[in-house]
């Protein structure tokens, strides 16, 4: 039975795109279906470090929630156009065009869309993991897309602001009975090393940490050109989403 | 108030009165944050500590470290 996960976080610029985008390719590899939802509709960008273009996407999230189209025609097989031999990979992307975003914002949607969403996909796609990117914050958009997933992945750097962001979304999402898990992203290499890291945040936001990310120059450097894990399969990074995905498979299992 | 479905017993209704329900304590919090900042900053000075020592060692030794990533 498949589970869907939101990445989410507090703040913008965690990661979250680029962490889902190279969680989603190492899942499929590991030769489940998964489906990554781009579910940041105010802000779009997953499709970009996926290189889908505009024309690729013949409908988006958005046109479905208008209901001018059904699900199969929002739902994009990437698994060949990503050079995947294992398993399989969709992809669900928003509109970027202003006046989309401009409407869905006004007039708001069918709150209840995205997990049948999700449903829809594990019954009769059969897909093991929905990864939902979602918009960071706490606005009721933001957390109807958390609500929506089963598990949620909160995505924190080692900084002030982020922290005390996490702490209060993490008490959101108990008050909610979310389960969710936190992901330590971009640590200052240094303080990655320490064993207690984990420990430490787990005990502050009451959430276990199941990975710490260390900040590497080479991920900024590639600009969201493309999936990192698939350019770099030998790099440090690579290794430690392989084993965030690893993980994630075992949380899904529970 | 915009066109957002608002409606008694709708997901948006139910956020609203969760959130509405947390008495945060904001200055709790913060006290919260610089404990765990403060803890931080001891492992911090302890990694320090700890490759002032290392380098010490190496040089007494003689022994060049593989810096590892």
């Amino acid at each position: 039975m498949g589970v869907s996960i939101a990445i989410h976080s507090y703040r913008g610029g965690t990661g979250k795109s680029t962490t889902t985008a190279n969680l989603a390719v190492v899942l499929t590899a590991l030769g489940l279906k998964v489906v990554a939802v781009d579910l940041d509709i105010t802000s779009p960008g997953l499709h970009v470090i996926f290189g889908i273009s505009s024309d690729m996407m013949k409908f988006t999230l958005n046109d479905f929630l208008y209901k001018k189209c059904y699900l199969n025609d929002i739902l994009l097989d990437i698994t060949s156009h990503l050079g995947l031999s294992k398993g399989k990979l969709f992809f669900i992307g928003s509109s970027m065009k202003p006046e989309e975003i401009a409407k869905l914002l006004k007039e708001g949607y069918n709150e209840y869309l995205f997990k049948e969403v999700s449903d829809e996909l594990i019954k009769s796609y059969g897909v093991d993991i929905v990864l939902f990117d979602t918009h960071p914050g706490l606005t009721e958009d933001t957390i109807i897309s958390v609500l929506s997933s089963e598990l949620s992945l909160l995505l924190m750097r080692m900084d002030k602001q982020d922290i005390t962001g996490t702490y209060i979304t993490a008490q959101i999402l108990r008050k909610f009975r979310k389960v969710s898990y936190v992901v330590l992203n971009m640590v200052p290499p240094k303080l990655a090393s320490a064993p207690e890291l984990a420990n430490e945040v787990s005990k502050l936001v009451k959430a276990p940490v199941v990975a710490v990310i260390p900040f590497y120059e080479e991920v900024l450097s590639h600009r969201s050109r493309g999936v990192f894990v698939l350019k770099h399969p030998r790099h440090p990074f690579t290794s430690r989403i392989v084993k965030l995905a690893e993980t994630v498979i075992s949380l899904t299992r529970r | 108030m915009t066109d957002k479905s608002r409606r008694k017993g709708s997901l948006r209704e139910y956020i609203a009165s969760t959130l509405a329900t947390m008495k945060t304590d904001m200055s709790r919090i913060e006290n919260v944050i610089s404990n765990f900042e403060r803890r931080i900053d001891a492992i911090m000075n302890k990694i320090d500590d700890l490759e002032q020592r290392v380098s010490y060692l190496e040089k007494l030794l003689g022994v060049n470290r593989i810096k590892e990533r």
